[in-house]
């Protein structure tokens, strides 16, 4: 039986179809992307490209395979809202009422503490059409409430990211080092999380000594052990335990410098129309009239952003 | 690597039974639905890329069940009654166990394709679990089958010690059943742990003693490569020896005068 001429022109359309789909496709959709100021509410220009030591980390990273033991990105399993009051107005009976309507569950007291602290949500975990019509009722006696955007799942509960990884967090990186097993925790907010650089220094001197328990190996040849000359280095490690003998100290060299650098970089924590999160608004402190730091409204202005 | 495997399988099974294969349509049928489907899998659910990719490679992963079905029908109909005569080293259990490893991940790849299932199991030991049944328990018992099938034909001499054969599939078969249960259940549960919230450090320190119990698998299957290497270290003695033995018989043969009639 002759089947070549089927087998080749079967095999053609394999991998036409799917050089199709996984290659040009993706290309046109994804390979247009470039930094933009759609960040809502901040005109932030997203994503930024990393430091250069931490651009060389980047290949220290790679070289030491860490992407087989740390994924780099976060998923969530979908958003909800939460309503807050960041300003009670001046009908305070009014808006009480609305409060105890909004949410029938809460007691008196928990009422008044909604009202008076703009850190109390009043509702939270609800869609956005429940959120929707609290807001509305809620808009009395010129109350102002917020509604924010939470991303939930079991990454961001375990603190891993805001909100979930999309390919425009990874512009800049090449190779992206998305990881595919978590052995170790994920690593995609890993800068926000720890923004220490001798933290991550010392983690990687002795994980040990940072994380009792730690399986991760000790990556002890990015450092050298040096005998202390006129003056300690200002680059030695200040270790508690797993320190050198007396007299020397223990100093990073520029690969263990750029790794940590590269660490300290990796940070998703700008909300996306693609994949939008707001904060509650943090009151802002009383002796100075300063806007508040983390713009409430700012996600809601990306989900109406990404609805359109 | 698939493609490979099962073209290996359909080449010792019409030789092994003695008759052609089933159904060559079949055949053909789960080789293009293999390279038409198996080219997009492989795309996690979660992963940063376009939900559509997501999407379209966990349909296809359950569409490979197409192909696999194909092949192990396929197979089984062409060795259906293999007598022991056919096959006294029986390599035929080679095949038989890497045919049931490929339908095992096949289904295993299945099943988990769902987000709704692979949020349990993506990014856990899970994966590679799946990759070893793969090119373990699949790709390499198929090879293996076919080094233990081919190397006596093509020599032309038998195996020192057949029972060494037997001895390495069982040591493979328990190595594999070593290797991928521990790391798929350890998977499982670290994907269920990571679901309900659980410190990260108490789910790494949970999957502690899957990890020493693959290890002991991996002890197993590097046995049986010795076992292996064995066998064939000997093949080859023998076959030098044998060689040399017919050269010097050559050698110190007397030597018939020519011209000489006896």
């Amino acid at each position: 039986v002759n089947f070549g001429p089927i087998i080749f022109l079967v095999t053609f359309f394999a991998m036409a179809g799917s050089w199709f789909g996984l290659v040009l496709t993706p290309q046109m959709q994804l390979g247009h992307l470039q930094q933009t100021n759609s960040v809502a509410g901040s005109g932030a220009l997203y994503p930024v490209s990393r430091p250069g030591l931490a651009r060389q980390g980047l290949d220290v990273y790679r070289s030491l395979g860490c992407a087989y033991c740390h994924s780099q990105q976060v998923r969530q399993s979908g958003t909800v809202c939460d309503v807050y009051l960041n300003d009670p107005g001046t009908n305070r009976a009014a808006v009480l009422a609305a409060i105890s309507q909004v949410n029938p569950n809460a007691s008196e007291s928990q009422a008044r503490e909604m009202l008076t602290n703009s850190t109390v949500p009043i509702l939270t975990g609800v869609t956005r059409q429940v959120a929707d019509t609290a807001v509305k009722a809620l808009s009395v006696g010129g109350a102002k409430p917020a509604l924010t955007i939470v991303p939930i799942g079991p990454d961001i509960t375990q603190g891993w990211g805001k909100r979930q990884s999309v390919a425009e967090d990874t512009l800049y990186d090449y190779p992206v080092m998305l990881g595919s097993q978590r052995i170790g925790p994920d690593l995609a907010n890993e800068g926000l999380r720890r923004p220490d650089l001798n933290w991550h220094l010392r983690h990687l001197y002795a994980p040990r000594l940072e994380t009792k328990g730690s399986g991760m190996p000790p990556y002890r040849f990015l450092f050298t052990k040096q005998k202390i000359g006129r003056a300690p280095s200002p680059e030695a490690l200040a270790l508690k335990e797993f320190g050198p003998p007396a007299g020397y100290e223990i100093v990073p060299t520029p690969a263990a410098a750029a790794l940590a650098a590269y660490l300290q970089s990796l940070r998703t924590d700008v909300p996306l129309a693609v994949a939008p999160f707001s904060m509650p608004e943090a009151p802002a402190p009383a002796d100075t009239n300063a806007p508040p730091t983390n713009a409430g409204p700012a996600g809601v202005a990306a989900l109406k952003t990404a609805a359109k | 690597m698939g493609l490979v495997g099962l073209g290996t399988a359909f080449y010792v099974a019409p030789k092994l039974a003695n008759r052609p294969l089933h159904s060559h349509y079949l055949a053909l049928l789960a080789f293009c639905t293999l390279m038409l489907f198996g080219s997009w899998t492989g795309i996690p659910n979660g992963a940063p890329v376009p939900v559509w990719m997501q999407a379209a490679s966990a349909t296809m992963s359950m569409l490979l069940l197409v192909p696999v079905a194909a092949a192990a029908v396929n197979y089984r109909q062409t060795v259906r009654d293999l007598s022991a005569a056919d096959d006294p080293a029986r390599v035929r259990i080679f095949f038989c166990s890497g045919m049931a490893a490929f339908v095992a991940a096949a289904l295993a790849r299945a099943i988990t394709a769902p987000a709704e299932v692979s949020r349990f199991t993506d990014l856990t030991w899970f994966g590679p679990a799946l990759s070893w049944l793969q090119a373990y328990g699949f790709f390499a018992l198929m090879m293996f089958g076919a080094a233990y099938y081919i190397a006596p034909r093509v020599i032309g001499i038998e195996f020192p010690w057949p029972k060494l054969v037997r001895l390495h599939f069982f040591l493979a078969v328990a190595g594999i059943v070593f290797v991928v249960v521990p790391l798929a259940v350890g998977g499982i549960l670290e994907g269920r742990k990571l679901q309900a919230n659980v410190p990260f450090l108490d789910v790494f320190k949970g999957n502690l003693m899957f990890l020493r119990l693959s290890t002991v698998g991996e002890l197993f299957l590097a046995i049986g490569h010795l076992l292996l290497l064995s066998n064939l270290t000997g093949l080859f003695v023998r076959f030098y020896q044998s060689c040399f033995a017919e050269a010097m018989a050559e050698v110190t043969a007397p030597i018939q005068p020519a011209g000489v009639k006896a």
